[in-house]
Parts: C-alpha cells; sequence; structure tokens
C-alpha cells in the first residue's frame, strides 16, 4: 500500500511564521547572518514532516543554515515557499538541492524590494510623520508622535509577513514564477522609484550642510540657496554615494572619514 | 542622598536592558528586527522610553524627536548597518534627560537637545563596534550550533543559538550602557560645561552630514539604473524647492510609480513588449 503523503497543517505553518518573526536575526553573525533564524524557523515544519525521527529533522535542518540575507518581513515570503518545498522533498516529489537553490536564487531580488518598501519607504514616511507629530502644539512634547510610529509600523510590518508567509506556502512553485518572471521587474522599478523620491524628500528635509563663509559681507550660503536650495545637502549625499561605489570602502570607513572631514571643515571655518 | 543613588542605580540597570532589547537580534521584545532593530532602537521611540524611566516623559519625546531627525535614514542594507543606535539611544538620550533636569546648572531650552545630538552621534559610531563584536562572537555559536545538529539535538542546537548568544550579546550591550549612565552621568554635566565651543559645533555640523549615509546605502541599493536617479532629484527638489510636506510627497510619488508601471515601454519590459508587437504584426499579415 502506497504510504500517505504528509502535509503540514496550519498550526504548524504559523508556529513556523511566529519562529521566523521573533529569531529572523538571533544569533546574526558575519559568516551566514540569518541563516541560524531561518534555520529555527523550519523546526516546526522538520517536526511535522518527519515525526518522530530526529536523524532525518536535524538532516533536513542543516540544509537551512547557510548564508542568508533578507529583508525579513517582505522575506517571510520565502520561508513559506521552503516550507512547501520542503513538503515536497518529504513526499519524495523534488529534490532536496532545488530548496536550497531557490532560496539562494531569491535572495537578491527579494531583498532589493523589501528594503525598497520597508527601509525606503514605510520607515522614512511613518517616521517624519511621528517626528511631526511629538512636538505638539506648544512644543512642549506630545504622546501622540511616538505612539503613532508604534501603532502604525507593528501593524503593517506583522500583516504583511504574516500574509506573504502564508501566500509563499500557498503559491509553492508558482511563486517562483511570479517572483523570477518580467512583470516583477516592472513592480520593482515601480516601487524603487516611490521609495528614490521620498529618500530625495528624506535628504532635503534631514541633512543640514550650510557654510558660514561670507564673500564681501555677502553670506554665501543664501547666494547657494538662490541658485538651487540645498546645494551642500546634495552635493554631500552625491560625495557619500559615489564613494560608496568603490568596493573597498565600508561604512565605517565612510562614517570615520565623515567624522573627521566634518571636525577639520568646522574648524576651519568652511561648515 | 541614599534614595537618589538608588534611583540612579535602578535607571541605569533599565536603560542598559532596553540598550540590549533594542540592539538589533535581540529576540525578546517583539522580534530580532522588528520590535529591537525597528522600534526599540529608533530615537523617536527611545525618547519615549528614557522618558519614562528619567522622570520626564515629555522632555524625553522631544529630545527623542529631534534626536531621530539624525538618524531618520539609519539603515541596515546587506548587513552594511550606517549606524547602530542602542547606545545612542538609551546612553544618549537618558543622559540629556538628566542634564535637562539638573536645576544647579543653567542652561536654555535648546541645549539638552544639542547635547543629546552630540552624544547620539558620537555613540552611534561606537555602537558600530558592539555590532561587529557581536557578529563576530555569534560565528562561535553558530559552529557550535551546528555540532549540535549533527548529534541530532535541535533542542540544544536552540540553547545553544539563542540563548548562549544572547547572553554574550546581553554583556555587549548592558555593560557600557549600565556603566555610563550609573558612573557618567555626573561627569558628563560637568564635562558638557567644560567642552570648548568650537567641539560641540563641530559635532553639531557631524550630526547634519550623518543622515547622509544612510541615504547614500539605501540609494546604492534602490539605483539599479543610472537614470532613476532623476527621481531622487525630483523628490529632493520639490521639498528643497517647494517645501512640500511628506504626505504630498510620497503620493506624487505613487503617481509616478504608477506612471512607470503603465506606461513603460522600452527598458526592462522590452522583451515582452517587442513579443506583443510581433503578435500583432502576425495578426495583420493574416
Amino acid at each position: 500500500m502506497k504510504e500517505q503523503e504528509v502535509k503540514i497543517n496550519k498550526r504548524v505553518l504559523k508556529k513556523s511564521f511566529w519562529n521566523w518573526f521573533f529569531f529572523q536575526l538571533g544569533c546574526m553573525n558575519f559568516e551566514t547572518i540569518q541563516g541560524p533564524g531561518f534555520t529555527q524557523s523550519m523546526v516546526p515544519i522538520a517536526e511535522a514532516l518527519y515525526p518522530n525521527d530526529k536523524k532525518k529533522q536535524s538532516e533536513m535542518l542543516k540544509r537551512h543554515v547557510h548564508f542568508y540575507n533578507i529583508e525579513p518581513h517582505v522575506g517571510s515570503v520565502v520561508n513559506g515557499m521552503a516550507a512547501s518545498f520542503e513538503e515536497g522533498v518529504a513526499n519524495g516529489k523534488i529534490s532536496p538541492e532545488i530548496v536550497r537553490t531557490t532560496k539562494v536564487g531569491l535572495m537578491g531580488p527579494i531583498a532589493g524590494i523589501g528594503d525598497a518598501i520597508i527601509q525606503g519607504m514605510i520607515l522614512p514616511l511613518l517616521l517624519s510623520i511621528g517626528i511631526s507629530l511629538s512636538y505638539g502644539p506648544s512644543n512642549t512634547g506630545s504622546l501622540i508622535g511616538p505612539l503613532f510610529y508604534i501603532f502604525t509600523f507593528l501593524p503593517v510590518a506583522i500583516g504583511l509577513s504574516y500574509w506573504l508567509y502564508m501566500k509563499g506556502y500557498e503559491l509553492g512553485f508558482s511563486s517562483v514564477e511570479i517572483i523570477m518572471g518580467p512583470h516583477i521587474k516592472k513592480i520593482t522599478t515601480s516601487l524603487n522609484i516611490l521609495a528614490l523620491v521620498i529618500i530625495g524628500g528624506i535628504s532635503a528635509s534631514y541633512i543640514s550642510v550650510e557654510t558660514p563663509i561670507k564673500i564681501g559681507g555677502m553670506a554665501l550660503q543664501s547666494q547657494l540657496d538662490n541658485v538651487f536650495p540645498k546645494v551642500l545637502s546634495l552635493l554631500t549625499v552625491i560625495f557619500c554615494y559615489s564613494l560608496l561605489k568603490f568596493p573597498k570602502v565600508t561604512t565605517l570607513k565612510l562614517m570615520s572619514l565623515l567624522l573627521v572631514v566634518s571636525i577639520t571643515f568646522s574648524y576651519l571655518g568652511i561648515l | 542622598m541614599g534614595s537618589v543613588d538608588n534611583s540612579l542605580l535602578i535607571q541605569a540597570v533599565l536603560c542598559g536592558i532596553f540598550a540590549y532589547l533594542a540592539a538589533q537580534g535581540t529576540p525578546w521584545f517583539l522580534g530580532a528586527q522588528t520590535g529591537s532593530f525597528y522600534l526599540l532602537s529608533r530615537p523617536l521611540v527611545a525618547g519615549l522610553v528614557s522618558g519614562i524611566i528619567m522622570g520626564d516623559v515629555y522632555k524625553g519625546i522631544t529630545i527623542g524627536a529631534a534626536v531621530q531627525t539624525v538618524f531618520l535614514s539609519c539603515v541596515a542594507v546587506g548587513g552594511a548597518v550606517s549606524a547602530d543606535l542602542p547606545f545612542a539611544s538609551y546612553i544618549g538620550i537618558p543622559i540629556a534627560i538628566q542634564f535637562s533636569l539638573q536645576e544647579s546648572i543653567s542652561h536654555t531650552s535648546s541645549e539638552p537637545v544639542t547635547v543629546a545630538i552630540t552624544l547620539a552621534s558620537a555613540l552611534a559610531v561606537l555602537g558600530l563596534f558592539a555590532h561587529n563584536a557581536m557578529n563576530s562572537i555569534n560565528m562561535l555559536w553558530l559552529h557550535r550550533g551546528l555540532k549540535d545538529l549533527d548529534n541530532n539535538n535541535i533542542k540544544k542546537y536552540f540553547v545553544t543559538s539563542f540563548i548562549f548568544s544572547q547572553i554574550t550579546t546581553f554583556f555587549i550591550r548592558f555593560t557600557p550602557a549600565f556603566l555610563a549612565i550609573w558612573l557618567g552621568s555626573n561627569y558628563v554635566n560637568d564635562l558638557i560645561a567644560n567642552l570648548p565651543e568650537k567641539l560641540l559645533h563641530s559635532l553639531s555640523v557631524l550630526g547634519g552630514v550623518l543622515p547622509a549615509l544612510g541615504i547614500a546605502i539605501l540609494m546604492q541599493q534602490t539605483i539599479k539604473k543610472n537614470m532613476l536617479f532623476i527621481y531622487f532629484l525630483t523628490g529632493f527638489m520639490f521639498v528643497s524647492a517647494l517645501h512640500i510636506n511628506m504626505i504630498s510627497l510620497s503620493i506624487i510619488g505613487a503617481l509616478l510609480a504608477y506612471f512607470h508601471y503603465n506606461y513603460d515601454s522600452n527598458g526592462e519590459n522590452r522583451v515582452a513588449s517587442s513579443k506583443n508587437n510581433q503578435n500583432q504584426d502576425d495578426e495583420e499579415v493574416l
């Protein structure tokens, strides 16, 4: 008699999702970044697929400890897909190798979309609204600011993440086609455009580089503002952006450079 | 006096605990990224929390919001963190609140904000070292955990990866924050009072430049074709020259994104559309 197919029930999927939600970046390390977090989210799946077989469970988990780096909220779609793939592996429908190659292949595109959505759009938007609500009517401080940020960000982040996990499991292989297809490139570029417009606005509001230099009694800053408002802030971003294109320039190096330059320039009276 | 010292001790312990909870990778408060990196570490939220700890919620919120403007673009793209906030948030902001509550020192209302931004900018750089230390030490736990999996011990794998690694992270985060608040806050008041004007000015210049770093990292991630740079300029110009607010700007951004989605017929979509054209041509021939 043919063995009955194993199927993951909703309760296990939920457990796996919450494991990912809590431990996504736990044990974060230089070698595998989110590898341990992803593995932990697969523990309930392994226990459901290979009940009472510790050896097979660990075998499956070891497939997931490789280098993995993604935006965790949007990235939860991959966890859902991995769960459905592992179900296929347990039922002998697909080879275990495919799980890993798909994960590695999806990592780049989804991290790109995720960072554009969460860090490029949602965070700066909600934070800047939160900041403006924080001062209150008479500048004495208002609880609404931080509470607005907490209670808009949390439902958006958790809801999006949960929905994507379940969608990833539901669609399984067909979600790979959606994510790798030509359609998604257009969506990604469109989202990047929206994010870039917001990032541009954030730069203009929150980078402040002004010069106290006076030429013949005229303030240079007001002259510059007549030509292009906040042109020095813009040049600062472009400077950082073009330096980051060199692979040897790390964040820490660039930050130290900014530290040295701002202190020197302000002592020289340029900034 | 005894009771005053005790309350400072408790405040220092609480700030230390929150500096740990806010670190990227600490799972206990609503997840290792969601609750820590995106919520607790943000100065806007930290202002509220530190305000409650230090005994003046509203001062905390205004100081937190001012510091948040400097770190609005604190991002972690592809593992590269532009600034590490837990120390900035739970050392810089509490000390600034305490400074503002000191009645013996006369100061203007904007001074505590300058103190907070200055301390936070310096601590955000120091925080990167703590972040890197955690990432290095966790490599040890990763390999210990892999051994547990080799021995088919999944429960022990969890303990190694997420309990032991959290204990080392706790010491990395808690100790500096606790010591800074407990021992440092008295010195800091004197230190700030005696700090040369020029150094304070140069650190506030740094505070204005620092957001550029996070933004540059985000741009590196989002600008896949050089032409997209024009959208960044558009957003910049709308705010710098036309002074529109963020919600209005996001609607303009959505419109541009919609246009691109609907009307872009070349570029990445060339293959698909040329196929469509060919189909149409075929039909015409038929």
